[in-house]
């Protein structure tokens, strides 16, 4: 039986009295007419529920516990990264400031000593001293390229470091005699980086004690080719050095010749020849002389790594990061700094 | 004779995959003879692909103390990035009685890969407006769930 044939149930609907029906107010005017028609009940309207938001609340992450070899691990590998990290911006970002800032202050002494008369003119001072390594010897300016540079004495890695390096066993530029210059092509300023682009012709200015040396390039030259004529007597050269290649990845060395356009000078004194040049003063050659200060480094970057481990657990992460930080900075800063003196020279 | 390095002049090209590099280098001629000399200029990519190369060209009657620069156009740069270009100068065998050798020289050319640099810049660009699209959509479409009232 549908609920049209069932008087009873449209009789029940239609009750105008029904309090559980407030949709259906009651008609007074037709009751007769609205009794017959069958109605659907309808049910009360419920509130629906608030929808759950679309992202659930993440649950709480729990710390887990770390076995003392996982720990150690950790440790490892974090120490290897900061190394590795601290290498990379060491070559690519701070070696070109410390660069910047060796220049400014070896600018200063030749300068000094320059107006003093005191400036180099042998391989010792004025006072018979031997030149330390590192000593400015002169200062370089190459119009074309924008370049100007001190010449510090020696041409091992840490003073190529500083600038351009005059190799021990040479005479000064402007002297009688064959003089070469060592620069490195990337890191450090890359002092070097264009002299490849030098032109026959191009004016190369060094000065020294002795005044103003101008000289002229030849031309430049890989190892193998031909090398320029043997000098006459009281002729002077100037052979520049460094390394080309894609940057930062030498596939060999570049040489710039260039000779002396202006006065010779008399050569000075010197203690070191061909035979007593310490092998690190090569071209491309490394310098392991250093290595006690590496080992000291690394020691001091374990205490470090150590006392931050220890601060992490008795004092928490936030603490540890403000104190340790700089800490494990500078550590890293001077393992990657004795790291990249042991790179050949001209790199 | 003394040679320069070789140098570089970048120019990019609409068409992504030309590219256009000149490269030069002086040679200059410190004997008492005239003479004459090629040059072979190539480009190779950064997996020694060779990408392009202008054979043979010509350096005539080089004269005695003369410098001149020599140079080509190679096309084929494309968007490598980083590439190598040389040159091979070939003398003559004996000028003035002095025996002469090939030189060769090379140069490290970065070419700005654009459209590469382009097509992330485009990626970089789709990616943060979908992001903000998207922070913008979340809470609006949130706070009509949440906040349907009974």
């Amino acid at each position: 039986m549908s609920v049209i044939d069932d008087p009873s149930s449209t009789v029940e609907s239609a009750n105008p009295a029904n309090p559980a029906n407030p949709a259906t107010p009651a008609s007074p005017a037709t009751p007769g007419l609205f009794a017959r028609l069958p109605r659907l009940a309808r049910s009360p309207r419920v509130p629906r529920p608030p929808r759950p938001p679309r992202r659930p609340p993440a649950p709480p992450r729990v710390a887990s516990e770390m076995t003392r070899g996982e720990a150690l691990a950790r440790s490892i590998v974090a120490t290897f990264l900061l190394l590795v990290m601290m290498f990379v911006l060491n070559v690519t970002v701070f070696s070109h400031l410390q660069h910047l800032a060796s220049q400014q202050r070896l600018e200063d002494d030749i300068r000094a000593q320059l107006a003093a008369g005191t400036a180099p003119v042998s391989e010792g001072t004025f006072e018979n001293v031997l030149l330390a390594d590192g000593a400015p010897v002169a200062i370089m300016d190459i119009p074309r390229l924008k370049f100007h540079e001190v010449v510090v004495e020696g041409t091992a890695s840490a003073q190529t470091a500083l600038g351009v390096g005059h190799r021990r066993d040479t005479v000064l530029p402007g002297q009688v005699g064959e003089s070469v210059l060592m620069a490195r092509a990337a890191a450090f300023g890359g002092p070097f980086s264009a002299i490849a682009a030098l032109d026959p012709g191009d004016e190369i200015t060094v000065r020294t004690g002795q005044g103003l040396q101008r000289f002229e390039v030849l031309g430049t030259r890989y190892a193998g080719d031909p090398t320029p004529p043997r000098l006459a007597q009281g002729e002077s050269r100037l052979t520049l050095q460094t390394a080309r290649g894609v940057p930062y990845v030498p596939t060999g060395i570049v040489y710039v010749d260039a000779r002396l356009v202006s006065q010779v000078q008399p050569a000075g004194a010197r203690q070191t020849n061909a035979g007593t040049l310490a092998p690190s003063d090569k071209a491309m050659a490394t310098d392991a002389r250093t290595v006690w200060a590496l080992v000291f480094a690394v020691q001091f970057l374990i205490v470090v790594e150590i006392a931050g481990v220890w601060s992490f657990r008795r004092f928490g992460a936030q603490k540890t990061w403000i104190v340790f930080l700089p800490v494990a900075a500078l550590s890293g800063f001077l393992v990657a700094d004795q790291l990249t003196r042991l790179l050949p020279n001209l790199l | 004779m003394y040679v320069s390095g070789l140098s570089s002049d970048v120019r990019l090209t609409a068409n992504p995959f030309e590219g256009s590099t000149l490269l030069s280098f002086t040679v200059r001629n410190v004997s008492t003879t005239t003479f004459d000399a090629t040059a072979d200029f190539w480009m190779e990519g950064p997996f020694g692909n060779r990408l392009s190369a202008v054979d043979a060209v010509a350096v005539t009657q080089l004269k005695a103390g003369e410098s001149r620069v020599v140079s080509a156009d190679l096309a084929g740069a494309g968007q490598w990035g980083l590439v190598t270009a040389h040159v091979t100068l070939r003398p003559p065998a004996e000028v003035g009685g002095t025996t002469l050798t090939p030189l060769t020289r090379d140069a490290t050319v970065f070419v700005f890969p654009w459209l590469i640099a382009l097509l992330l810049l485009a990626t970089a660009i789709a990616a943060m407006v979908l992001q903000l699209v998207r922070s913008r959509r979340t809470p609006a479409a949130d706070a009509m769930a949440v906040g349907v009232s009974a």
